[in-house]
Parts: C-alpha cells; sequence; structure tokens
C-alpha cells in the first residue's frame, strides 16, 4: 500500500535528521581559526602561491641549450 | 486510513521540530565569520597565472579531467566518447580509450571509480549504493583520508558520506540550484561547493555549518567545476562564463582570472604536487596554467 510504504519512508528521514542533529559542533570562531591557520602554514609550500622559476617549472618546454 | 494520516502527521511534526533543533544547534556556535576572522591576514595580492599548455586531442565537449597521484599523468573523458590519458609534462597522449561510463564526474583513487555508488572494477559489480538525494547526484569527491566522500546535486545539498557505512553523516543548505562542483579542503575539516547559483560555498564539517560565500555582483554564470591549490588558499572556479575565476578561500575575494577558453570551463583539477592548475572545457581543449 503507497500510504505505508510513505510511513516508512517517512521515518527513514526522521532517522535521519536525528542522525544529523545529534552531532558536535565546534565554533565557527574556532573553525575559522584552524582554516586560517593550515592556509598560512602551507602558504610557502603551494607553488601557485609562491611562483617558480621556469626551470622548475614541469609544464613549461624546456628550453634546449646547445655548445657553441 | 485515518490512523495513517495521523501517524504521518506526527511524523511530519517530528521532522520540522528536527529541522529546527539542527537550525539552532548551528546559531548557537556561529560565533563570528571567516572573513572577519581573515581581515589581520595579508592578501595574495593579483594572482596572475599563464597558460603554458593546451592541449588538443578530444574532438568534442570536454566532461571531466583527473590528474594522477603522479601529478604528471592526468586524464580526461569528453562527449566524443573517448578517456584520454595525458603526460602533461610532454603534451603527448598515452592512452586513448573507449568510455562506457555515462558519469559526469569521475574520480580516480585506491578505490574504485565512484559513480554515484562504489564500483568495484574487477567485479564490475557495485558494491554499496548511496541513496539519499532527491535530485540527480552531480558532483563527488572522496576525503583527503579517504574515509569519507561528499556528494552535491539538483536538490542543491551538499552530503558527507561514511563509505564503509554507506549512511549519510551531515547535509548541507544554502545554495539556491544545483550544486555542480564539490571539493575537500585539503585539511579534511571543510567543503567547497560550486553551483548554478553563480556562488561557491565553503561548509566547515565540524562547525556544521556554512562559513563563507563567494560571491560577485558581476559574475552572473553558474559554476561548474572548481579546484583548490595545495594550501588551500586559493579556489580554482570554472564559470559558464567561459572563465575560471580565482578565488581567495580566506577573505572571500576574487584575486585572478584564467581566460582563454572559447566555451564553458567544464572541469578544473590542481594535481597532488599543488604545481599548476588544468581547465577543461567545451571548447574540447584542456589548458594548463602555472
Amino acid at each position: 500500500m503507497s500510504g505505508s510504504a510513505n510511513v516508512v519512508a517517512m521515518k527513514k528521514v526522521v532517522q535521519q535528521l536525528r542522525l544529523e542533529a545529534g552531532i558536535n559542533r565546534v565554533k565557527v570562531s574556532q573553525a575559522a581559526a584552524d582554516l586560517q591557520q593550515f592556509c598560512l602554514q602551507n602558504a610557502q609550500q603551494d607553488p601557485l602561491l609562491t611562483g617558480m622559476s621556469s626551470s622548475n617549472n614541469p609544464f613549461r618546454p624546456q628550453k634546449v641549450c646547445s655548445f657553441l | 486510513m485515518a490512523a495513517e494520516k495521523a501517524e504521518m502527521d506526527a511524523l511530519k511534526k517530528e521532522c520540522d521540530g528536527l529541522r529546527a533543533q539542527i537550525e539552532a544547534a548551528r546559531k548557537a556556535v556561529n560565533d563570528g565569520s571567516m572573513t572577519a576572522a581573515a581581515s589581520g591576514v595579508a592578501s595574495v595580492g593579483r594572482v596572475q597565472l599563464k597558460l603554458r599548455k593546451t592541449l588538443k586531442g578530444h574532438l568534442a565537449k570536454i566532461y571531466a579531467m583527473h590528474w594522477s597521484a603522479d601529478s604528471r599523468q592526468m586524464v580526461s573523458a569528453s562527449q566524443d566518447g573517448k578517456l584520454l590519458i595525458w603526460d602533461c609534462f610532454t603534451g603527448n597522449k598515452l592512452i586513448r580509450t573507449p568510455s562506457g561510463l555515462k558519469t559526469p564526474d569521475l574520480c580516480l583513487c585506491p578505490l574504485p571509480v565512484i559513480v554515484s555508488c562504489l564500483w568495484d572494477l574487477e567485479t564490475g559489480k557495485q558494491k554499496v549504493i548511496f541513496t539519499n538525494h532527491i535530485g540527480d547526484c552531480m558532483s563527488l569527491a572522496l576525503s583527503p583520508d579517504m574515509s569519507t566522500f561528499i556528494s552535491g546535486a539538483c536538490d542543491s545539498l551538499a552530503k558527507l558520506w561514511d563509505v564503509r557505512e554507506g549512511s549519510c553523516k551531515q547535509t548541507f543548505s544554502g545554495h539556491t540550484s544545483d550544486i555542480n562542483a564539490i571539493s575537500f579542503f585539503q585539511s579534511g575539516n571543510a567543503i567547497i561547493t560550486g553551483s548554478d547559483d553563480c556562488q561557491c560555498k565553503m561548509y566547515d564539517l565540524r562547525a556544521d555549518q556554512e562559513v563563507i560565500c563567494y560571491q560577485d555582483s558581476s559574475l552572473n554564470a553558474g559554476v561548474t567545476s572548481l579546484a583548490v591549490s595545495s594550501s588551500g588558499r586559493l579556489i580554482f572556479a570554472g564559470y559558464d562564463d567561459f572563465n575560471c575565476h580565482i578565488w581567495d578561500s580566506l577573505k572571500g575575494e576574487k584575486v585572478g582570472v584564467l581566460s582563454g577558453h572559447d566555451n564553458r570551463v567544464s572541469c578544473t583539477g590542481v594535481p597532488d604536487d599543488g604545481m599548476g592548475v588544468c581547465t577543461g572545457s567545451w571548447d574540447s581543449f584542456l589548458k594548463l596554467w602555472n
């Protein structure tokens, strides 16, 4: 019966919401501070922030050297 | 049946109550804004990346791309029915294979390819099916520790799943249209989404809520794809306006743009070594920038 199927489906929704309601939440100020710290700590190792020399650049075609 | 209707009404009431409870719990921890917290952080300035290579070979729109763990090879999928594997250092194609998958997103990882279910590549059987979204699931990403994954769907929700249990752990709302792109922040504590509503958002998993929105009144195109630089500071978001715009993830400001495609940018990816960003487009080309 489609009626009781609706009840079953609805019970699942309730169960899922109970699960999601029950989690522990960290303060946004703490979360923001941690995200910031992660970015700043890793900034020096981020080649797209620091840039790179062409000899280190894997996508730049290597210039061909020749002996004169 | 009256009894059934009564039961449904009671259940609906319980749902509403639980939703209100969740919103209240989120508000209770919302004690500060990310942008305010980032006011003391130095600006990244204007980020200007150069086009290094254009990879030509697909015959139709490119839908998806993914970097190999070696940060050198990359696979791309196109409407031409082919998967191409590229050596991005030389620009050469390594393998060309017909794709049997009709997926808008592909994810290569030690686990089998994730579509919206977990496939065992060897047996070709579905191992776990994750059902919870109401709309089509448009985007997926695996967590850095591979214990969870996130999905974004046409119901405008993002959901966090436990890979082994197949259960949904958290649901994030806020977008007003399809979520086309989703990615983990490298620390594993936050996710970033991109949507047809022209916005990107960052949700913190531990605070269980949106912490920053990346939007600009001059940007009226939907977000199709996104990727994050290795420190997490830069977000590369591909848009329907043919560009990939670069956002400062902490300050929420636009800091650059990758222009060059002749059609919408459909996919974006940063390799594990962080040395560049790849954009793929409906113009059938892939471009490498750094």
